[in-house]
């Protein structure tokens, strides 16, 4: 399905861009990019017709066509109408990958773009604001949410349905159920007395 | 090697302490473990469980399918560099309770 709203050449608004890889390098003798996709699917790339490419300091960008994409040893083989060489691709080593806001893909009933969850505002059942996600972390186990507390300090959160119980990404608000003692796991321990010895008889 | 089965999955006797007492109680709260070496045992599955990574405590709520692993390999121990609010295509959903 063609996008319903294309970049145009000239017209790219670089803060409201959605990094899909990175190329890496070139592939073969015709000219294909192969790109590290920072998607949750390698295959993404074909479900696009045009994307834009930035350079790693985010000065130069230009729109360029998929021709044709593949998958190869996870990560994408993406022929962009831009390049006819390896040596245009080499010149183009490390720049992302990216496309517009209107163009990603839509999401499940539960599902959320972890750049998302990062900078809601974290309360408890009660309405307390316990702090504010500041970064996510993505473990073995599930995604870790990095919690900056409003009192100081910060502790990790993990995303599951037990322990947040609403997402609402237009408010702003995680509101979550916190087992005791996640909030303090690594604060310091305060020193413990120390025992007096016995006075000698 | 496999373990035998005879023995049955080694969980260190401290922490089957505090997960029957958890469950007996039936308590919300973080049970702080240093036992990498344990295996997730069914009686932990709903629990969160902070593991040390040798720095700090990593918490991790157990579901299903983390059964038979050992609690080590839900807490890594090198650092990692997360998602710091850049847009990425890249989803996730939040780990569902026990059935």
């Amino acid at each position: 399905m063609p996008p319903q709203n294309p970049p145009q050449r000239g017209t790219v608004d670089l803060d409201r861009l959605v990094l899909l890889g990175v190329v890496r390098r070139a592939h073969g003798v015709r000219g294909e990019a192969s790109v590290e996709m920072m998607t949750d699917d390698p295959a993404r790339l074909a479900e696009i017709d045009s994307v834009i490419l930035v350079s790693p300091d985010r000065s130069k960008s230009f729109v360029a066509c998929v021709v044709a994409s593949r998958v190869h040893k996870g990560r994408a083989l993406a022929l962009f109408d831009t390049f006819h060489t390896p040596e245009e691709v080499a010149l183009h080593r490390d720049w992302s990958v990216e496309i517009t806001q209107d163009e990603v893909r839509e999401l499940d009933d539960d599902e959320y773009f972890i750049h998302d969850l990062v900078g809601l505002e974290v309360r408890d059942s009660g309405g307390r604001v316990v702090g504010r996600v500041t970064g996510a972390l993505e473990g073995s186990a599930q995604l870790l949410l990095q919690v900056a507390r409003s009192a100081g300090g910060s502790f990790e959160l993990p995303f599951a349905q037990a322990i947040v119980k609403r997402v609402d990404i237009d408010a702003g608000v995680l509101e979550v159920d916190l087992p005791v003692g996640l909030e303090t796991l690594n604060d310091p321990e305060p020193p413990k007395p120390r025992a007096r010895k016995p006075e000698r008889p | 090697m496999a373990r035998s089965i005879k023995k049955g999955p080694f969980v260190d006797d401290h922490l089957v302490k505090k997960v029957e007492d958890m469950n007996r109680q039936r308590e919300k709260r973080v049970i702080k473990t240093w036992s990498r070496r344990s295996t997730v045992i069914p009686e932990m599955v709903g629990l969160t469980v902070a593991v040390h990574n040798g720095n700090k405590f990593i918490p991790i709520y157990v579901s299903e399918n983390m059964v038979g692993h050992k609690l080590g390999e839900f807490a890594l121990t090198r650092t990692f560099k997360g998602h710091s609010g850049k847009k990425v295509e890249k989803t996730t959903k939040p780990a569902a309770p026990p059935k």
